[in-house]
């Protein structure tokens, strides 16, 4: 008896290991996902947009230049704003300084990271700004220690280089220190005097999303793609929504012959399970060449159309499966003609579990590239689409060509924005098709 | 003789409208030269395989109250669901025989089935409100019938709920949901729901199975109430109940009705040996 129990107790515990090791793998993955796009694509969404002076008047002593040469692992005192912070001078050499009238005007950095780095060198023009290095990616690995708390890596501030390079021209800068500027550096007998310490302002920005890509896909936000997609998925669902809503009725309701029904339901499932290349030929043959809709906003969401009708119609049929015999009965018993039964009762009851076929649909809609490709989505086509008639830019699409076809490297980074975007308009279209799920449900109440 | 198979259901069920009328060649009961408003002659069913009613031959009288009892399983239920054809919905369901109501066959084919569900009020074994609100429930009758009048709606709520004996529960929460409400308020809702159409005969299963013994007698005052305005046909497993609304009683045991007659009779000098030991309690 107690053995027994103790047996069953282990089985109880195991199953529940089991449970909880599922949610926690889908925990994981879920995470992981969200890190690594988040990751990836987060850069597009941040922007150097303004300069922030943290501090003044630094005091740099007994940093002695000769020649242009900062002479390595020296010890320097730093007073910041008074405060004094006394450190040691390590793994930098500067070389080639220019000073004109007190102001560092160029310098090169030798010998960072010895084999790393060689020859690259920042520039420095009062005024005008401007880092330059020969190739950014040399720069990842440069500690500037001249300065603590300024010195962080440089990774980022190539980033900007890369993805903003814009922006950089109109910071007022002498040196980019790794996410921090000097400014007004005074040097007298060799000695760094005075300096002003501005930190980059960084701030998220939308500017990603409602500017138009620039100078080949490598720079700019991605409108017109975001709009291309959110026509092209609402559309689909504008169509494909009542139909495949009504069609489930006919099917669970009506069905008549039951063979004929048979036929059309495996026909249905086999549909849904056809791979989306294969509707975007089908869209190619028939809404783009036979229908003669061309490359367009109409072929595109006819095609996710025909390729969502079936889900739609699979999640409606269970649906309305699920609403139960006596709720019909009580209907038709009062009296109901089957129509009033079924839009009285069947579907206010069925909707909410409708819409929730309906948001796996919308998130198929809107991420499919394979059947727009040839049936709606230009390569690239900045300005807005004019009609339904016109080509547009569709986010998986663009991704899918930045991937492909891109070489840049900051492309990957755009790629990623473009999937947090995708996402993002999911997420927006599906909230409100969840939120008026709760209105129904709260309403109803089983 | 009706074959009937399942989602055969002509796709619009509104046909050509013929309305039943009462009085044309109704029949009699054989006691007491009542009109018999619903009428069985050898009516037998089959779900699936499975024969659950077994020539069957019923009368029940007009604007009188009729108890069926038995044990359960025995086809009560699936009896009373016969008469406003709601085994229809139900798949593989064969029925022949014939059914009446006011004299017309209720299979035929050009009947107008909605007008007769309408007229035919049916108060189901399982609680089953419609997920809308208290008010919605009872209103759903009429609004079906396209009766929208928000005052006329209002007071033929109250008064249903009032006569089903729930109103005092929901009358401050009106518009609550249906599916809130306890099993035994569920139960009087539908009382109500099935009152408000003001149907000619009202099919009660077990209207009173979860209900305590006070809202029992209200329900029992309220069918004392219909008597001599509308014919019920109510199913319970309450002897008791049986005995003190009923004017007539008929006995099922196993999809056979095994007795019918006055109330009064069948309860003091039964004629069939299992009437006699059902109501003594020694089965079912
Ligand atoms: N939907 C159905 N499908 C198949 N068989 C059914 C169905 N409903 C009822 N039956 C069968 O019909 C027989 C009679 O059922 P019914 O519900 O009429 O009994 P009842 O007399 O109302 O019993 P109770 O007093 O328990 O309600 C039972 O044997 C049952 O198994
Ligand atoms: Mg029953």
């Amino acid at each position: 008896m107690n053995r027994k129990y103790s047996v069953r107790k282990i089985k109880e515990k195991l199953g529940l290991l089991l449970f909880r090791a599922a949610i926690v793998i889908s925990g994981i993955f879920l995470v992981m996902f969200a890190v690594m796009i988040i990751l990836r694509g987060g850069s597009v969404f941040i922007k150097t947009c303004a300069v922030n002076e943290i501090a003044d008047n630094y005091r740099l002593r007994n940093v002695i230049i000769k020649n242009g040469v900062i002479i390595d692992n020296k010890k320097y005192d730093l007073s910041i704003n008074g405060k004094i912070i006394k450190g040691l001078l390590k793994k930098g050499m500067a070389s080639d300084i220019e000073i004109k009238d007190d102001i560092i005007n160029e310098m090169k950095i030798l010998n960072l990271q010895a084999d790393r780095i060689e020859n690259s060198y920042a520039r420095i023009n009062t005024g005008k700004s401007a880092i330059d290095t020969g190739n950014p990616e040399l720069l990842k690995n440069i500690q500037f220690c001249i300065i603590e708390g300024a010195a962080a890596e440089l990774v980022e501030a190539s980033e900007y280089i890369m993805s903003g390079g814009v922006e950089i021209t109109k910071i007022k800068t002498n040196l980019v220190f790794t996410g921090g500027f000097l400014e007004n550096i005074s040097i007298k007998n060799g000695i760094i005097r005075k300096m002003k310490l501005v930190k980059p302002l960084r701030r998220f920005s939308l500017h990603f999303i409602f500017a138009s890509p620039e100078a080949g896909m490598t720079a700019g936000g991605i409108f017109p793609a975001l709009i291309g997609t959110f026509y092209l998925t609402i559309m689909a669902m504008l169509l494909a929504f009542p139909i495949g809503v009504l069609a489930a009725i006919y099917l669970n309701e009506y069905a008549w012959p039951p063979r004929a029904v048979q036929i059309i339901r495996t026909a249905i499932n086999t549909l849904a399970g056809v791979p989306s290349i294969v509707y975007g030929l089908f869209g190619m043959a028939v809404f783009v060449n036979f229908l003669a809709f061309q490359v367009s906003i109409l072929s595109g969401a006819l095609t996710l159309a025909v390729l969502v009708l079936p889900i739609i119609i699979n999640a409606s049929e269970e649906a309305l499966k699920t609403v139960p015999r006596e709720m019909r009965e009580a209907s038709l018993g009062l009296g109901a003609t089957k129509r009033q039964m079924i839009m009285t009762v069947v579907l206010p009851a069925a909707l909410p579990n409708i819409l929730t076929g309906a948001i796996i649909a919308v998130g198929r809609a809107a991420g499919e590239t394979a059947p727009i490709l040839f049936t709606a989505a230009a390569f690239y086509f900045p300005g807005l689409p004019e009609s339904i008639f016109s080509p547009c830019m569709a986010l998986p699409y663009q991704i899918y060509a930045l991937m492909t076809e891109g070489t840049a490297r900051v492309q990957t980074s755009i790629a990623y924005g473009a999937s947090i975007v995708l996402l993002l308009l999911v997420l927006a279209i599906n909230s409100s098709a969840i939120i008026l799920r709760g209105i129904i449900r709260k309403k109803r109440q089983w | 003789m009706v074959d009937q198979s399942p989602k055969i259901e002509p796709v619009i069920t509104v046909n050509s409208g013929l309305v039943i009328k009462r009085g044309e060649n109704m029949q009699t009961l054989p006691i007491g030269h009542l009109t018999a408003a619903v009428h069985t002659e050898n009516l037998c069913l089959w779900f699936g395989d499975n024969q659950v009613l077994h020539d069957v031959c019923l009368s029940v009288a007009e604007k009188k109250v009729t108890a069926m009892i038995g044990p359960s399983g025995c086809g009560k239920s699936t009896m009373l669901r016969c008469f406003n054809r709601m085994n229809d919905l139900i798949e593989n369901t064969k029925i022949t025989g014939s059914i009446k109501v006011y004299g017309s066959d209720i299979f035929s084919r050009n009947l107008d089935l909605c007008d007769l569900r309408a007229r035919i009020g049916m108060v189901f074994q399982k609680p089953n409100p419609f997920p809308k609100t208290i008010f919605e429930n009872v209103a759903y009758g009429l609004r079906i019938k396209g009766i929208n009048d928000r005052r006329q709606l209002n007071e033929k709520v109250e008064i249903c709920l009032r006569r089903a004996w729930i109103w005092d529960e929901v009358k401050d929460r009106l518009h609550h949901s249906g599916l809130s409400l306890s099993g035994g308020q569920q139960q009087r809702l539908c009382v109500a729901r099935a009152l408000a159409t003001d149907p000619e005969i009202l099919l009660l299963d077990e209207p009173t199975s979860a209900l305590d013994p006070q809202s029992t007698a209200k329900i029992e005052e309220l069918l004392f109430e219909l008597k001599n305005q509308v014919t019920v046909l109510i199913v319970t497993h309450n002897i008791g109940q049986a005995g003190r609304v009923s004017d007539f009683t008929a006995f099922l045991y196993l999809g056979r009705l095994v007795e019918f007659g006055t109330t009064e009779k069948i309860f003091t000098t039964p004629e069939q040996p299992e009437t006699e030991r059902y109501l003594e309690g020694k089965f079912g």
